[in-house]
């Protein structure tokens, strides 16, 4: 069923309905809440936190944009209010990461791939949290520049900036390149630069 | 093509906004540049991982949610225009009314202290007193037949600015 059809259910006081919105979106809420600024134990009550949110504020749901978007928006501004900052752990956990782990039947594969997603977990964490919630809800949510601006409430060119930028440190930190292509300039250009 | 442009194209890829000739472009380059495929590959390999690893929510938000959900009520948006709007009406139909009714003279008063509104209250009072002669003149208790026509004009201007905040919320 359409989230369109969902909300106006839900306005008209079938709380089933809302059911529905929470089970389509309840990963993307958790993983955002995950990602940007709290840990696992506190994600989940930001979770339940964003959704009753809603639930009470649904009157106010433009149709314009999406729920997807909506509900994202109003994810991250939960989480930057609540300033859960200093008690984030990581992005991702060691727990996370043993989930993840796809190939059970060859171990060393298994080890090989667990050392990889290390690097890119370690690569991601290590981003400044500006930069990691663009390149998170682009590239893990596949949310479009637009939806990210109306999220995040930034103009496309920082959007766009910040991604770019993202990227770059990425590149940087997960791939090594020798000293001779550095001296001679060559991948001088991924060096940081300042960004927005 | 030298790596800068090739870091461009790759950027560009990695939005799927790459046209063909440029994507073959960038391949060619890839195919003879060791570090700029290591740099590709690496960092296709990275948001490959991102998209597959949404994480999963505990199996029991739901439950939690629909749990809290009975305490928590929905806003209404009281001061939507519909209302506001009925309230502008329903004031100046009882005020006339009143006026009409127990010769108190609101409108009058109001004429001495607003000037600044005189020209709306002059054709508004036309309007009425054209109103109140229509019925003086065909009607022998003209202010029980005004406060019935008030009624059924605020009845109507009601369910029109309703169906108006209905179609807004439903008609997307």
């Amino acid at each position: 069923m359409e989230d369109i059809v969902l909300i106006k259910k839900c306005l008209n006081g079938q709380k089933d309905a809302f059911e529905f919105l929470v089970k389509k979106y309840k990963n993307l809420v958790y993983s955002i809440a995950l990602n940007t600024l709290v840990n696992k134990n506190d994600a989940a009550d930001v979770t339940q936190e964003v959704f009753l949110k809603a639930w009470a504020n649904l009157s106010s749901y433009n149709p314009e944009f999406t729920f997807k978007t909506w509900i994202a928006k109003i994810t991250v501004n939960h989480c930057i209010n609540l300033n859960y900052k200093s008690r984030r752990i990581t992005a991702w956990d060691d727990e996370e990461m043993e989930k993840l782990t796809t190939d059970e039947d060859d171990p060393e594969k298994a080890a090989l791939d667990t050392e990889r997603r290390n690097d890119i977990i370690n690569a991601i964490n290590s981003l400044p949290e500006k930069y990691r919630i663009i390149v998170q809800l682009y590239h893990q949510h596949s949310l479009s520049y637009e939806e990210i601006c109306n999220i995040t409430g930034y103009p496309m060119s920082i959007v766009k900036n910040r991604l770019y930028r993202a990227r770059k440190m990425l590149a940087k930190s997960l791939t090594t390149y020798s000293e001779e292509a550095v001296n001679k300039g060559e991948k001088a250009w991924i060096a940081d630069e300042p960004g927005i | 093509m030298d790596c800068r442009r090739a870091w461009d194209l790759m950027m560009k890829s990695f939005d799927k906004e790459i046209s063909k000739p440029h994507e073959n472009e960038l391949n060619t380059h890839i195919n003879e540049c060791g570090s700029c495929k290591a740099m590709f590959n690496k960092l296709t390999e990275t948001f490959d991982f991102m998209e597959t690893s949404v994480r999963q929510a505990p199996a029991d938000i739901e439950k939690r949610v629909m749990t809290k959900l009975d305490s928590v009520k929905q806003k209404r948006d009281f001061l939507m225009p519909y209302v506001i709007c009925n309230l502008i009406v329903f004031t100046v139909i009882v005020a006339y009314w009143l006026d009409n009714l127990l010769r108190i003279g609101i409108f009058v008063f109001a004429k001495d202290v607003c000037n600044n509104i005189l020209a709306a209250y002059n054709t508004s009072v036309t309007i009425f007193a054209t109103y109140r002669n229509f019925f003086n003149t065909y009607f022998i208790r003209p202010t029980i037949n005004t406060a019935v026509i008030a009624g059924a004009i605020y009845g109507f201007l009601s369910i029109a600015s309703f169906l108006q905040k209905m179609r807004r919320r439903y008609v997307s």
